[in-house]
């Protein structure tokens, strides 16, 4: 019994890990394109004397799922920002019981939004975007994929925080713009 | 609508991450509302469904590319070539790169970073007071979101419809005015310190002719920016993209501090930080929908007017608060609660947006150096290895100068105005 709950713990890590470097990647990707449409815009216009209208509206979807799916790596590195200053006097097992107490009503947010974004996605449907008509599910989707990461993170982070509760609070001051 | 200002707040004190307490307070309230709940995730997809508001990833990517790419250490030789032959010098020149650093970078934090990571040692070489001149540092931080380009006046602008280059331009004079005060708390301070703070090197123009060249790159930024957005040749947007394609061939080619290999790193970054911020923009614009929707601006309002209709009473007292919540919460996430209740508040006290909107960025750049949580304060004291409580002791000279201009800027709007009115008088937004 003991060997297969640690056998699950190995393939759950693993599948953890790929699933963090497909995100990885995609933001990178939704990053780059954003970035390449934006200059190829500026160019287009001044260079080329031709407004390209459509680099404009997908770089706008490239953010969504970009900013989307990086909402669960700032969950990761810490960077949800929250007013510490309070809980840092606690002891540390009134912490422990406070992250989750925190992560309660959190989930429970993230649980409501998943579902109003599935009701958005089947509007989404019948909606097309202005300039190059694209069906309005493909960027809504980003918001149930999107919070689902970040719930996934959200539940890592409890971990993490009930081993250190106090140090991750530190980090999170030290790396936020 | 008492609900969720009670949820809110019992979230905020128990240390809930902020872009849930706005969420859940603003959910538990539709879901007691006869509302529908896919109202939540329509407010957020509609929080990031805005081509002005990639201006913050990009801005925060340029930002992370100069901080790496060896910008911060040209701008602070430069410094030292231009005003390390007076007394307190190396103070003086870490207030200097926090004007330069300001320039090129959209936050305080990542400058104060840069800033004191390279020169505190050499601070505690030459026997400064350490606690000082790690306040000073911090405090030169808040320059960041004052001067332009700067996230934390993208933020305000998109909050309250300005135009994001009004925003920009409305900072400089304010911005420049807060350098001098802290340049006087450091000439006072090293005045009185005793000739530790007079060991300077002389003045040579052959130095700052040096610094200069090798600098110049890193000032071609501000002047792109900037000079883009003024000129009518880019949208923020389009700027903040342009800052990070120059930031990259300056990194690359011209300092060589960094390859191609390091860009994924930096993207992802930047990717996490700009997430951290809109993400909140997206759960606030659900909570400000809710707080308009009770009309509570209105009621405030007419409670302040039955006290008084001076409009700079009221602004004194917004001071006073803002610089409190300052003290507790981050700026960015500080503008998007309190402006979307605070600015109907000004209007009807027929009191500029713009100048206004300033006024609320000056405050929460003070709270970065306001203990208990003041981020620059905290990042240079941390690279010092210093407490914050150690620090702050000595913050009240910086301090109280730059709180003066914020008086100043209070009391005067035309600080504020005059730029953009000069520059981009009929520019409604962006």
């Amino acid at each position: 019994m003991v060997v297969n709950f640690k056998s699950i713990l190995i393939i759950a890590g693993k599948v953890t890990a790929g699933l963090r470097l497909i995100m990885t990647w995609l933001i990178i990707g939704f990053f780059g394109y954003m970035a390449i449409a934006v200059l190829v815009q500026v160019v287009g216009r001044y260079v080329f004397n031709y407004s390209i209208d459509w680099a404009a509206e997908t770089a706008t979807f490239a953010q969504i799922w970009m900013i989307l799916l990086a909402a669960g790596l700032a969950m990761r590195s810490n960077l949800h920002v929250s007013v510490d200053a309070l809980t840092n006097i606690l002891p540390v097992p009134i912490l422990r019981l406070l992250t989750i107490v925190i992560a309660v009503p959190c989930l429970w947010f993230l649980w409501k939004a998943i579902v109003g974004s599935i009701v958005l996605i089947d509007i989404g449907h019948i909606q097309t975007s202005p300039v190059l008509q694209i069906p309005m599910w493909i960027p809504y989707l980003a918001l149930p994929i999107g919070l689902i990461y970040f719930g996934l993170e959200l539940v890592l982070s409890l971990v993490v925080k009930w081993k250190d509760p106090k140090g991750s609070a530190v980090e999170s001051e030290k790396l936020t713009a | 609508m008492t609900v969720t200002l009670i949820v809110f707040l019992i979230l905020i004190v128990i240390g809930t991450p902020i872009v849930f307490a706005l969420g859940v307070s603003a959910a538990l309230t539709i879901s007691m509302m006869d509302i529908p709940m896919s109202i939540v995730s329509q407010r957020m997809y509609a929080g990031l469904d805005s081509f002005t508001i990639m201006a913050i990833p990009f801005f925060v990517l340029a930002g992370i590319i100069m901080e790496r790419g060896g910008i911060a250490k040209r701008i602070i030789d430069f410094s030292v070539a231009l005003v390390g032959w007076i007394t307190g010098s190396l103070l003086l020149v870490a207030t200097v790169a926090g004007i330069g650093m300001a320039a090129v970078s959209g936050s305080g934090a990542a400058s104060t970073a840069a800033i004191s990571s390279i020169m505190l040692r050499e601070m505690r070489e030459r026997c400064y007071n350490i606690d000082f001149s790690v306040g000073l540092i911090a405090a030169a931080g808040t320059l960041g979101p004052v001067i332009p380009p700067s996230i934390m006046m993208v933020v305000l602008a998109t909050t309250s419809n300005l135009s994001i280059g009004r925003a920009f331009l409305g900072g400089v004079a304010p911005g420049l005015l807060m350098a001098f005060a802290i340049m006087i708390a450091c000439y006072v301070y090293a005045k009185r310190g005793g000739d530790v703070y007079r060991d300077n090197e002389p003045f040579s123009l052959r130095r700052l002719g040096r610094t200069f060249i090798a600098a110049i790159p890193a000032f071609i930024m501000p002047v792109v920016i900037v000079g883009g957005i003024i000129g009518g040749i880019f949208t923020p947007t389009e700027a903040a993209a342009v800052a990070v394609l120059c930031g990259l061939i300056i990194s690359i080619y011209i300092y060589k501090e960094i390859g191609f290999k390091a860009i994924p790193s930096m993207v992802l970054r930047a990717a996490a930080i700009s997430a951290a911020v809109m993400m909140i923009i997206g759960t606030a614009s659900v909570f400000s929908w809710l707080i308009a929707s009770q009309n509570v601006p209105a009621l405030i309002a007419d409670l302040l007017h039955e006290a008084t209709n001076n409009p700079l009473v009221f602004l004194l007292l917004m001071n006073f608060l803002l610089i409190f919540i300052g003290m507790f919460m981050e700026g960015i996430s500080a503008i998007l609660v309190m402006v979307p209740v605070l600015l109907p508040i000004a209007t009807s006290f027929e009191i500029d947006p713009l100048h206004f909107g300033v006024i609320v960025v000056m405050n929460l750049s003070i709270g970065m150096i306001t203990p208990p949580y003041g981020i620059t304060l905290y990042v240079a004291s941390s690279v010092a290895n210093r407490s914050v409580l150690q620090v702050s002791r000595k913050i009240g000279l910086p301090f109280s100068l730059i709180f003066a201009i914020l008086m100043l800027t209070t009391i005067w709007p035309e600080l504020v105005t005059y730029l953009p009115d000069l520059f981009l008088p009929n520019v409604i937004i962006d």
